[in-house]
């Protein structure tokens, strides 16, 4: 959902953005003046959680006065008890993040989130018809969504249904939702249905996504051994063998440390993010934003919130605020053209033609092809030998 | 023990549920159908009864792992037992390995390992004084086995510091046998296993070790909390496999016989003809990193080929904390499985042995890991508990940590675990139906599981860090028939260890191999027991010894233990 309120955005933005810039161009006015501003990415929170030296404690407690604050404020929100159920799953407690989704389930019983998180509880706990019959009902309510099929899969394959588990993750890769891991378990599950050539063939396809899968490449190993093929089972365990061995070294030190801080920052930050959407579903933009950027302080790479937090500031028209954003997004994916077509569009409403210019020039220069740089191209060469 | 981040973890994204009509009518839908019993599990119902007869068995064994809130790893990992009948009265008998005093540390009396003889109708006495077993070093793993031929099983233990070895002398008492290669240097042990490398009658000692203890390397810090650190903080050393040359005299034989190779974090062993080319092999359960399957080649040199064989991670090529781990043909297949206990959020292992070429990971397949995933599992042994012919499974369960419970969904103190087999084709985990032996709740470790009261079903107890043990009646409801054998080598080692024995009735047959040094660093079995439901006669009992001659005797009685003797064709039943 998000991603296809992203693309609306970047869209509409593109499209003003062309017509800003033909606008821009012939328009003959000075320019507004650049406000002296900071990117709101660049704020600073006085709370401990936010310190350098915050430890695990600092931020789990944060997170935890969030979630109480929201509860306080919202008490019948579901979205909420999720945003906790989530928290004490991740911090390792199922029994109360079992209670969060069942007292979340008390104020919406459609709650997929809800719904999905105590299946993956029954998962673990070895309840796999549980797991299943919930993870079921929730593709009925919610056939899209991603993370569905891949739980359910997995249940299935411990519930001795390979067959099935084979078939939901040809699904779920049908509706181009393709992942590595959808791959792997594929793999995985065709080596138990002794269909060894159509798991080579799907492990070596979640190989091509992503070349540092261990997994896709012991399961290769696997299928080779089975039809007796030692010669390609070898030289795929030893690559599998050595790839571990290059991971393991990498983070060893820090898993056998329990070092939990960078686990805290995760949780912390995803609480925050969990109450973002919570708050934006309550129709609190302001707290939305203020949650989402403190996420963001965290965890200043993840993309999916950096998309969110555009989306928020489009729907308030706070342009400049969408321009540190994308800015971002520009940094974090220097290949995509959206973002720099994004920026022109946004200055272009702002009325700052040389900055207009400037990133519809980095656009042509990156992507010189996309027939929306073609027609900034257009546009500009025409400007300048008019 | 490496930590796994949670499974499918959520993005706050999708977060955003769509609602419509459709989505809510089958919410309530669901609703309903979750709240209501339909979901409900209904475990097949079982015969297995264990009866919790730890009063009764008065054992006075108080385990000590030396803590004292520094946290030092070595603590978590002690914690194992020996089952073994060391007097020949006929009756199984109990020796508990204890930790020790560490920095920090005292106790009034040091702790000591203590010997328990089983006096009959469950209860035990406390012999370690006078048996000369009441070791005061920080033991970690034992193994049984008659390594001077004496008929008289002794005993090898393995320390933090010094490994010893206790020569039975046969009147009750034994001997620490001093010889600097049987201390294998100052390591922290693991399990350890008697087996005979090279077929030459003298049982040898293969022993793992877990780690360089360094007082120095400080514990770890868990949301403001020490914890215990994991093994990788600390150097790996190497296993040792010392060669018994039949005069008592033991030498160490890694280098040249292979097994210097390798060094990882070892913890439980287990030694088998995984290939049945007639000779032992060898498997290490190694913590947080590849285990090990040394193949022996006959000579008692041995080749590392675990990954190949598919036994040195799990189903995805994870490395496990393993445990613990047991060996029985689970599918009565005529091929010793693998099954090992591993770390939370991994699950117990069961690696199917397909014809000695190689192995596989059938645990989601079988559904014998159904459960495993949050506890730290440490003990486990594969037997008939209900005598109908197939393999049982039992676990221990309990965390290392003692102070994360308000923050952890793996306990510190958790239920230990009853799975049975259903002939080989699923196994269901039977835990709560099968009687209040399961109910003490402890931080278990090692187990071992014998008949201690002749009756032809196998008790079970188990170690619980810094408590009493708990000690499991089995009193499964059902009259099956059984047959107990225990072999005396004459040509080949004099306990038997390495032949395997085949026991046909009309049912089937099933096979086991005996064993020394097995489960989480200890040592059970020792006595081979075949359930064979409600056949009344054994058609046929194949040993074949180690080396490869067999022999076969027919028409043995059920609901009888025979000892059998190597080239002797008279089995010997005992009341």
């Amino acid at each position: 959902m998000l991603a296809r309120s992203a693309l609306l955005a970047f869209s509409l933005l593109i499209l003003v953005g062309l017509l800003g810039l033909w606008w821009t161009l012939t328009k003959d006015q000075g320019s507004p003046a650049l406000p002296d501003r900071e990117s709101v990415l660049a704020a600073n929170y006085s709370e401990e959680a936010f310190r350098n030296e915050a430890t695990s404690d600092d931020l789990l407690e944060f997170a935890r006065s969030e979630l109480f604050t929201i509860r306080e404020a919202h008490p019948s929100s579901a979205m909420a008890w999720n945003a906790l159920g989530d928290f004490h799953l991740r911090t390792s407690n199922s029994a109360e993040a079992e209670k969060a989704w069942k007292q979340s389930l008390e104020f919406d019983r459609s709650n997929v989130e809800a719904l999905f998180g105590l299946a993956n509880i029954a998962f673990e706990a070895g309840d796999y018809d549980k797991s299943a019959a919930l993870c079921e009902s929730i593709q009925a309510m919610d056939s899209h969504n991603p993370r569905v099929p891949l739980l359910l899969a997995d249940t299935y394959l411990n519930q001795n249904k390979p067959q099935l588990a084979a078939l939901t993750l040809e699904q779920h890769i049908a509706s181009e939702q393709t992942s590595v891991k959808a791959l792997e378990m594929l793999g995985s599950a065709h080596v138990r249905l002794q269909n060894y050539d159509e798991a080579i063939d799907v492990l070596q396809a979640a190989l091509g996504f992503d070349p540092n899968s261990t997994k896709a490449l012991y399961e290769i190993a696997q299928a080779y051994r089975r039809k007796k093929d030692s010669e390609n089972a070898t030289k795929y365990l030893e690559q599998f063998q050595e790839l571990s061995k290059e991971q393991a070294e990498s983070t060893s030190n820090e898993a056998q440390q329990f070092v939990d801080r960078d686990h805290a920052v995760s949780v912390t930050s995803q609480v925050l993010a969990d109450l973002a959407v919570a708050y934006r579903v309550l129709g609190d933009n302001t707290a939305c934003e203020d949650k989402l950027l403190r996420a963001l302080k965290l965890q200043p790479d993840r993309l999916a919130w950096l998309q969110l937090l555009l989306t928020v500031y489009q729907d308030q028209k706070k342009s400049w605020e969408s321009i540190d954003v994308l800015k971002r997004l520009a940094e974090l994916e220097p290949q995509n053209v959206d973002h720099l077509l994004a920026i022109g569009g946004l200055y272009s409403e702002l009325e700052q033609p040389e900055l207009v210019v400037e990133y519809f020039r980095k656009a042509i220069n990156l992507s010189p092809d996309d027939p929306r740089c073609v027609q900034a191209k257009k546009i500009i060469d025409q400007q300048l030998n008019d | 023990m490496t930590k796994s981040p949670f499974l499918y973890s959520s993005a706050a994204i999708h977060l955003v549920v769509r609602r419509n009509s459709r989505a809510l009518l089958a919410g309530v839908f669901l609703l309903g159908m979750w709240l209501s019993p339909v979901l409900q599990v209904h475990a097949q119902e079982t015969e297995i009864r264990f009866e919790d007869v730890t009063e009764q068995a008065n054992i006075d064994f108080i385990h000590r792992d030396g803590s004292s809130g520094k946290y030092y790893l070595v603590e978590a990992i002690s914690g194992s037992l020996a089952s073994f009948d060391y007097d020949r009265d006929g009756r199984v008998d109990l020796y508990f390995l204890n930790g020790a005093a560490l920095k920090g540390t005292s106790y009034p009396q040091a702790p000591l390992n203590q010997l328990h003889r089983n006096i009959g109708n469950f209860q035990f006495e406390n012999v370690a004084e006078f048996s000369g077993l009441d070791d005061d070093a920080f033991s970690l793993g034992v193994s049984i086995g008659d390594y001077d031929n004496d008929g008289f099983q002794d005993v090898y233990v393995t320390n933090m510091g010094p490994n010893v070895l206790f020569r039975n002398n046969g009147d009750g008492t034994f001997l620490h046998i001093e010889q600097k290669p049987l201390a294998c240097g100052e390591k922290t042990g693991a399990g350890a296993s008697m087996l005979d490398i090279d077929n030459d009658g003298n049982l040898d000692i293969y022993a793992a070790s877990y780690m360089k203890f360094d007082y120095a390397i400080p514990a770890s810090e868990f949301r403001g909390r020490l914890v215990y650190g994991g093994p990788l903080l600390y150097p790996k050393v190497q296993d040792d496999l010392l060669r018994n040359d039949g005069s008592g005299n033991f030498a160490n034989i890694s280098e040249a016989a292979g097994i210097t190779m390798e060094k990882e974090w070892g913890m439980g062993t287990v030694c088998a003809d995984f290939d049945g080319d007639g000779d032992t092999d060898i498997f290490v359960a190694n913590d947080s990193t590849k285990n090990f399957l040394w193949i022996n080649d006959g000579t008692g040199k041995f080749t590392e080929t675990a990954l190949f064989a598919g036994v040195a991670f799990d189903f995805q090529g994870d490395p496990q904390g393993s445990m613990g781990v047991d060996v029985a043909d689970l599918n009565a297949d005529g091929w010793l499985d693998l099954f090992q206990t591993a770390y939370t959020t991994q699950l117990a292992t069961l690696y199917r042995n397909d014809e000695g070429f190689l192995f596989e990971d059938a645990t989601r397949e079988l559904g014998v890991g159904k459960g495993t995933f949050h506890p730290v599992n440490w003990g486990t042994g594969l037997g008939d508990f209900d005598n109908d012919g197939d393999k049982d499974v039992f676990i221990s369960n309990g965390h290392i940590h003692d102070n994360m419970d308000d923050v952890n969904t793996a306990k510190y103190k958790c239920k230990n675990f009853i799975f049975e087999n259903l002939a080989g084709k699923r196994f269901i985990d039977i835990t709560d139906k099968a009687g209040n032996g399961t109910e003490p709740i402890e931080s278990s470790r090692g187990s071992v599981q014998d008949d201690l009261d002749n009756d032809g079903k196998l008790d079970i107890v188990v170690v619980n860090s810094r408590l009493q043990s708990t000690v499991m009646r089995n009193a499964s409801l059902n009259s099956n028939n059984w047959i107990k054998l225990e072999l005396i080598g004459t040509k080949t080692n004099r306990s038997g260890i390495g032949s395997q024995v085949t026991v046909v009735s009309k049912q089937g047959s099933q096979l086991l191999e005996v064993q020394s040094g097995k489960g989480y660093q200890s040592h059970f079995g020792s006595i081979l027991q075949f359930g064979i439901g409600s056949d009344t006669q054994v058609e046929a009992v194949e040993v074949r010894w180690l080396g490869g001659e067999k022999q076969v005797f027919e028409n043995l009685k059920p609901n009888t233990c025979y000892i059998l003797r190597e080239g002797d064709q008279t089995p010997f039943s005992v009341k």
